[in-house]
C-alpha cells in the first residue's frame, strides 16, 4: 500500500495553492458580497489549466485524473467555495457528462473549449416539481427534422447565466420516463428558444450564481444529443456520481481552513490568563476535527484512485459526498464556537465559511438521498431491493 | 538565442530554524527553488516567449534537485542538467563554479546566462560573477530588469537609491534579484508532462564529476577555499513589547516609538 502522491500531482498542488493564495484569498470576501466570481479570476484559472484538470490532454485537459482534480477542489475549498463551485460545476458536471458519455466529434467542438475554459459549462437537470425525485422532470424535447424542440423550464442551475454551454435533461418519451424516457442534449447559450430566467439570492456560495433557465421552443440540432438517445438519465447519475467526489474534496478543503484557523486562533487568544488552547474542551474540538478531516482525507483520495483506476465506486461516492459535507459542517461550526463572538462576525472567513458549508449537504443529490444510495447498495446484496 | 539558467534547490529559509546547539534544523523543511533563481528563469521564459530562445536550467545538488529542474521544465524550460555526485557534497561558490563552469563547456557555451542575484543558503551573491570569470563573458549583477536588443542586454541595476542602466555585448552573466518579476506559475499539463523524460535522456542530462572530467581537488568539500567554522544566530535584543489599544491608538503609540528611536 502507498498513500504518497505522485510528483506531478504534487506539484500540481504546489501551483494551485499558489494561484489560490495569490488570485482568489485576496477576492474571497468582495466574490461574497458581490455575488459574483470575476471573470478575470476565471480567464486566470483557465491559463493555468484549472477549468480542464480532469480532462486528457488531447481534449485540452490537464490529465491530472480524478486525483488531481480533487486537489484543485481541495485547495480551492479552503480559500473560496464560491470559486470552487463555479469551477465545480463547469468541470465536475457540466463539462464532465460530456466527457464521459459525448462522441469523440462532440468532444472536440465542446468538451476541448470547455477544457481550456474557453467557455463555461453547466449542467440543468432540477425542475421545480423535481428535485431528488429527479425522474420527475417534465422538459420536454420532441423531434422536429433535424432538430429537438425543447420546452420546459430547469430551476437552480449553477452557472446557468454565465455558461455557453448546457448539459440538458429532457423527456423524449414520457412513458418510459427515467428507464430510456430522458435523453441528454448539449445546448448553447445562443440556441433560438433559450434564455435565462431569474438568480436566486442564497445564504452561502453567493458568488456562485443560480439561475433558472427556460426553454421555449428551443431548438436544437439532433447531434447534440449527448450519449444514447434515451439513455440520459443514466448519463445524469454517472456523472452525479463522479462529481459527488471532488464535492467532498472542496469539503475537505474547508473543513481542513476550519481547522488551522481555530488552531491559530485558539493559540493567541488569552483568556483567564492563558490561550485557550490550553483549555480541555477547545482541545478536545481540535482533536475531533482533526480526526474527522483526517477519516474524510483518506476517503476521498482513496474514492478518487478508484475513479482513475477503472474501479467501480458509486457507494463510495456517495459516502464521499455525505460524510465528507458533514465533516465541513462540523467543523466549521467548531471553528465559529472556537471563535466566540469573532467567529460570528461578517467580514471574517469563518462566518462567511459556516454559510457556504451548508449547501454541500443538500445539492448533487441531498445526503439522505445518499444514504439511500448506499443502503440499497448494501442491501442489494442480500436480495433486499429499497426504493426511495 | 541560447539562454543557460542556474537553478538552486534550497530549504525554504522562511521554515528553517536553529536548534539550540546552533545548527540548522533541516528536517522536515520543504526544498524550494531558491527565489532568485526564479526570476531569473522567469526573465528567461520573457526572452523565450517574445524573442525565441531555447532556455537550458542546470543545477549542482543532490539528487533531490530533480524536483526543482522539473519545476523549471513545466514553467517553461526546454532541457535541464542536472550536476550530481556525492563529490560534489558541500562545495563552497568556488567548488560550485569549477562544477557549472565546466558543465557549460561541455553543454556548449550559450549566449546568456542567468543567475540568482544570492540563493538563500549560502548567501554570497558569489556564483555568478566567479562564473563570468571562470568563462570570460562579462557580467552585470543585481538586475531588476532586462531587455535584448540587438545582441546586447540592456539591464536596470538596482543600487542603494537609484537604478543604473547598463548596456552589455553578448555572451554575458545576468544576476537577477528578487524585485525582478512575479514568477510565472505552470501550466496544469506542462506539471503533468515534467516527468517524461526520465533522468539520463536528452531533456534531462544527468552528469557526475567523471562526466565532466573535472579534477576531484578541485569539487566538492575538498576543492572549497572557505569553510564554515560555526552558525550562531544573533541573540533577540530583548523581549517583545506588545501594543494594546484600538488599532488607531497602537498605530499611534507604534509611530511614537518609532520617532523616539530616530527611525522616522
Ligand atoms: C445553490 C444550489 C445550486 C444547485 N445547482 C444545481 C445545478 O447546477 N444543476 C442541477 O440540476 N441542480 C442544481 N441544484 C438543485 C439540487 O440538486 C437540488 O436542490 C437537490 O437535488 C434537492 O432537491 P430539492 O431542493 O428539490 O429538495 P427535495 O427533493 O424537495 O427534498 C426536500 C427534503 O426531502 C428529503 N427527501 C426527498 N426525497 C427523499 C426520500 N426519498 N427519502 C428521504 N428523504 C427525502 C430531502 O433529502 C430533503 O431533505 C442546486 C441547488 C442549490 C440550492
Ligand atoms: C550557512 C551555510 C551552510 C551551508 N550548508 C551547505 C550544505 O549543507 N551543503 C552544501 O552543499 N553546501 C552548503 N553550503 C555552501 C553553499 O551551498 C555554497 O555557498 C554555494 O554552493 C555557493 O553558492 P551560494 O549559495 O553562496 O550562492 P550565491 O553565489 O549566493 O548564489 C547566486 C546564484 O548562483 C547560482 N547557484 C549557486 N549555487 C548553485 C548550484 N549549486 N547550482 C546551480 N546554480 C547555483 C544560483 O543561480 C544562485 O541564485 C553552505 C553555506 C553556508 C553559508
Amino acid at each position: 500500500m502507498d498513500f504518497t502522491f505522485s510528483k506531478e500531482h504534487e506539484l500540481l498542488r504546489k501551483m494551485i495553492r499558489e494561484f489560490a493564495e495569490r488570485e482568489v484569498r485576496p477576492l474571497a470576501t468582495e466574490i461574497d458580497e458581490t455575488e459574483r466570481v470575476p471573470m478575470e479570476t476565471v480567464r486566470k484559472a483557465a491559463q493555468l489549466g484549472l477549468m480542464g484538470v480532469p480532462f486528457p490532454q488531447e481534449y485540452g485537459g490537464v490529465g491530472a485524473g480524478e486525483i488531481g482534480y480533487c486537489i484543485l477542489m481541495e485547495e480551492l475549498g479552503k480559500v473560496c467555495t464560491s470559486t470552487a463551485t463555479v469551477i465545480g460545476a463547469h468541470t465536475g458536471i457540466g463539462a464532465m457528462a460530456i466527457y464521459l458519455d459525448g462522441t469523440p466529434e462532440q468532444k472536440v467542438k465542446y468538451l476541448t473549449p470547455l477544457a481550456k475554459g474557453e467557455k463555461i459549462a453547466a449542467f440543468a437537470l432540477t425542475e421545480p416539481q423535481a428535485g431528488s425525485d429527479a425522474a420527475a422532470i417534465r422538459t420536454m424535447a420532441v423531434r422536429d427534422g433535424d432538430h429537438y424542440v425543447l420546452n420546459g423550464n430547469k430551476i437552480w442551475i449553477t452557472n446557468g447565466d454565465i455558461a455557453d454551454v448546457i448539459s440538458v435533461f429532457a423527456v423524449t418519451d414520457k412513458a418510459l420516463g427515467a428507464r430510456g424516457g430522458v435523453t441528454a442534449f448539449i445546448v448553447e447559450k445562443d440556441f433560438p428558444g433559450f434564455s435565462v430566467g431569474s438568480i436566486e439570492e442564497k445564504m452561502g456560495i453567493r458568488g456562485s450564481s443560480t439561475a433558472e433557465l427556460i426553454f421555449n421552443d428551443c431548438r436544437v440540432p439532433k447531434e447534440n444529443v449527448l450519449g444514447t438517445f434515451g439513455a440520459g438519465f443514466v448519463t445524469a447519475m454517472k456523472t452525479l456520481d463522479i462529481g459527488r467526489v471532488s464535492l467532498a474534496a472542496a469539503c475537505l478543503g474547508g473543513a481542513q481552513a476550519a481547522l488551522e484557523m481555530s488552531v491559530r486562533f485558539a493559540s493567541q487568544r488569552r483568556q483567564f490568563g492563558v490561550p485557550i488552547a490550553q483549555k480541555q474542551a477547545i482541545q478536545w474540538m481540535v482533536a475531533e476535527m482533526s480526526a474527522e478531516i483526517e477519516a474524510l482525507r483518506s476517503l476521498v483520495y482513496r474514492t478518487a484512485w478508484m475513479v482513475d483506476t477503472g474501479r467501480p465506486f458509486s457507494r463510495e461516492a456517495a459516502i464521499c459526498k455525505f460524510y465528507g459535507s458533514e465533516v465541513a459542517s462540523r467543523c466549521i461550526d467548531r471553528a465559529v464556537q472556537i471563535h466566540g463572538g469573532m467567529g460570528y462576525m461578517r467580514g471574517f472567513s469563518i462566518e462567511r465559511g459556516y454559510r457556504d458549508a451548508r449547501i454541500a449537504e443538500i445539492f448533487e443529490g441531498t445526503n439522505e438521498v445518499q444514504r439511500i444510495v448506499v443502503a440499497s447498495d448494501i442491501f442489494r446484496q442480500v436480495g433486499v431491493r429499497i426504493s426511495p | 538565442m541560447e539562454i543557460i539558467v542556474l537553478i538552486k534547490q534550497i530549504h525554504d529559509p522562511t521554515r528553517l530554524r536553529v536548534s539550540s546547539q546552533g545548527r540548522l534544523v533541516t528536517a522536515g523543511v520543504p526544498l524550494i527553488i531558491n527565489p532568485d533563481d526564479l526570476r531569473a528563469l522567469e526573465e528567461a521564459l520573457k526572452l523565450k516567449d517574445s524573442l525565441g530562445a531555447r532556455v537550458t536550467v542546470l543545477s549542482l545538488g543532490p539528487p533531490e534537485a530533480e524536483e526543482a529542474l522539473r519545476e523549471a521544465l513545466a514553467m517553461g524550460a526546454d532541457r535541464a542538467y542536472l550536476l550530481s555526485d556525492p563529490a560534489f557534497a558541500d562545495p563552497d561558490a568556488l567548488a560550485t563554479t569549477y562544477a557549472l563552469g565546466s558543465a557549460i563547456h561541455k553543454i556548449g557555451l550559450p549566449d546568456l546566462i542567468l543567475a540568482g542575484q544570492l540563493s538563500g543558503h549560502g548567501i554570497s551573491a558569489q556564483v555568478g560573477p566567479r562564473l563570468a570569470e571562470y568563462l570570460g563573458y562579462p557580467q552585470v549583477t543585481n538586475v531588476s530588469a532586462l531587455e535584448i536588443d540587438n545582441g546586447s542586454v540592456l539591464a536596470k541595476r538596482v543600487l542603494e537609491e537609484s537604478y543604473l542602466e547598463v548596456e552589455v555585448a553578448l555572451p554575458a552573466v545576468v544576476t537577477v534579484n528578487s524585485a525582478a518579476n512575479l514568477p510565472r506559475l505552470p501550466h496544469g499539463a506542462r506539471i503533468m508532462n515534467a516527468y517524461q523524460d526520465p533522468p539520463g535522456s536528452e531533456r534531462f542530462v544527468v552528469w557526475t564529476a567523471r562526466d565532466l572530467d573535472l579534477e576531484p581537488q578541485k569539487v566538492g568539500a575538498a576543492g572549497s577555499a572557505t569553510q564554515i567554522r560555526a552558525t550562531t544566530v544573533p541573540e533577540p535584543k530583548g523581549p517583545p513589547e506588545m501594543l494594546t489599544g484600538s488599532p488607531h491608538e497602537q498605530a499611534r503609540a507604534l509611530v511614537g516609538r518609532l520617532r523616539a528611536k530616530n527611525l522616522v
